[in-house]
């Protein structure tokens, strides 16, 4: 089964539109939704959660179309969007206290072991905490009710190294069940290229691309050589190219270049960059 | 629902701290004396809370957490009306208590004049969210204050009508009382008409 199946999606606001977006997010796997700001992140999370009306198109979550009594499938959901919507005044006990009354299945103990893995404060009120702490309370609450499917939003910004590791691994654990899978928007690339399985590139709101990350890294490949050098390769083969005085950097198909040149291997975040200034 | 309500408690324990003492304070000032701000503030201040709660709401953003958590819009709206409906009731029935007591200590206890009072404390209190919460509801918070302004000036000119028949604190006018009879039903089915036009608005509102 796919945990998130969005056909045809579309969405206007005054000078913005999300064209026609489709993609299979299935069980199991973690798929990175990549973009600048503005891209269209936010506004798909909010779509899939039905808390914007789409203008087109059909979402299903978990099987279920997300029009049909969305506030029951939003129990097997766990949401972090860029902002924790804590009020100011509450701290993490009173907090689990309110989510055991909303979740079905709100584990308390799960929630103090996450507390206890990320170090959240129990007694300290949300207003006086970091933003990474911010997040770090809402990355337990979406996972302490047997969520199925994690929605996040940002949800590693604003962490420092050594907690946005600890949380990457929490969420590489947390698919290691194949009913799990998540949905991670970002624009910080580096993260999402050590955690997901697919990669949905966003630019101006519409999908560049939706590939699972191997495939997309066996498939492009960068080389360092001259411009004579490139001159020489076919066409098809270089995607990207930038200039220097030392030389010249390609992003290039590496079933199209010669067996002699040497390709390294590409990162998300420079096939990100290039695409979309592709599609400038 | 429960959920809703617990995070709403915990909210007016920190928020409307003041709000409440506060209306403790007329409370107790309405004991003695028989200047009307005594007797309908505290009821005035009842229907505050909701919206107070809705403000703060906005602010942490959780109007949009809770859209991602498993509840209805239905019930996101009905957890206000609730709570106010509740901190309405309860400032009501001291303050009707309080009344009846004074007027029989005072020896000028005439159930009519009670009545009138009742009716005209059950007004107060209610009309404020009803007309209110449909427009933050509808516009948020900060937008839909206007409604609130709007809604003070009418208190202040009602009361000022009022008090032109007021004499020595009590309305003396008997005629007023099938009138405000029929205002207090009219009342609590605007609260009712503004609870489901409230519903109406939130479930077409893309937080």
């Amino acid at each position: 089964m796919n945990a998130l199946e969005i056909k045809n999606l579309s969405k206007s606001f005054s000078g913005f539109k999300l064209d026609n977006l489709s993609l299979t997010l299935p069980s199991g796997c973690i798929m990175g939704l990549i973009g600048e700001n503005g891209a269209g992140k936010s506004t798909t999370i909010k779509l899939i959660l039905d808390m914007i009306h789409k203008d087109s198109g059909t979402i299903k979550i978990l099987g279920r179309d997300n029009q049909d009594n969305i506030y029951l499938t939003k129990e097997d959901i766990g949401v972090v969007m860029d902002e924790v919507g804590i009020p100011q005044c509450l701290n993490a006990k009173q907090v689990g206290k309110i989510m055991r009354y909303t979740f079905c299945n709100w584990n308390d103990e799960e929630y103090a072991s996450y507390l206890k893995k990320l170090s959240v404060p129990a007694d300290k009120p949300f207003k006086e905490f970091s933003r990474g702490m911010k997040m770090k309370l809402g990355i337990a609450i979406a996972m302490s009710h047997e969520s199925k499917l994690l929605l996040l939003d940002e949800a590693t910004s604003g962490l420092d190294p050594v907690v946005r590791d600890d949380v990457v691994e929490m969420l590489s654990e947390f698919t290691r069940d194949e009913n799990h899978s998540i949905l991670i928007s970002s624009h910080i690339v580096s993260d999402l290229e050590k955690l997901c399985d697919y990669v949905a590139f966003l630019h101006k709101g519409n999908l560049l691309l939706c590939e699972e990350k191997d495939r997309l890294l066996g498939e492009y490949g960068i080389i360092h050589c001259t411009a004579e050098q490139l001159s020489k390769l076919d066409s098809k083969a270089v995607k990207h190219k930038k200039e220097t005085p030392y030389g010249v950097e390609a992003i290039v198909l590496r079933k199209d270049v010669p067996c002699d040149i040497k390709i390294s291997p590409v990162s998300i975040e420079e096939l990100f960059i290039f695409m979309v200034k592709e599609a400038r | 629902m429960k959920g809703l309500l617990i995070k709403d408690f915990y909210m007016i324990k920190k928020y409307c701290r003041l709000q409440l003492l506060f209306v403790a304070f007329i409370l107790a000032g309405s004991l003695v004396t028989t200047n009307v701000f005594f007797i309908f503030y505290p009821c005035l201040i009842s229907g505050i809370i909701p919206i107070t709660l809705l403000s703060y709401d906005e602010l942490s953003k959780w109007n949009e957490y809770s859209d991602a958590l498993p509840y209805k819009k239905s019930q996101l709206v009905s957890v206000k009306y609730i709570i106010g409906m509740l901190a309405q009731i309860l400032v009501f029935i001291i303050s009707g208590v309080i009344q009846a007591v004074k007027m029989n200590v005072d020896g000028i206890f005439v159930l009519n004049n009670f009545l009138v009072l009742m009716a005209t404390l059950l007004v107060i209190s209610f009309l404020m969210p009803s007309i209110t919460l449909p427009f933050m509801f509808k516009l948020g918070a900060i937008k839909g204050r206007i409604a609130y302004i709007v809604v003070i000036f009418v208190y202040f000119a009602g009361v000022g009508v009022f008090s032109a028949y007021l004499v020595d604190g009590y309305i003396q006018i008997i005629s007023f009382s099938s009138i405000l009879a029929i205002v207090c039903i009219a009342v609590i089915a605007l609260y009712a008409l503004s609870w489901r036009l409230s519903i109406a608005f939130y479930k077409k509102r893309e937080v």
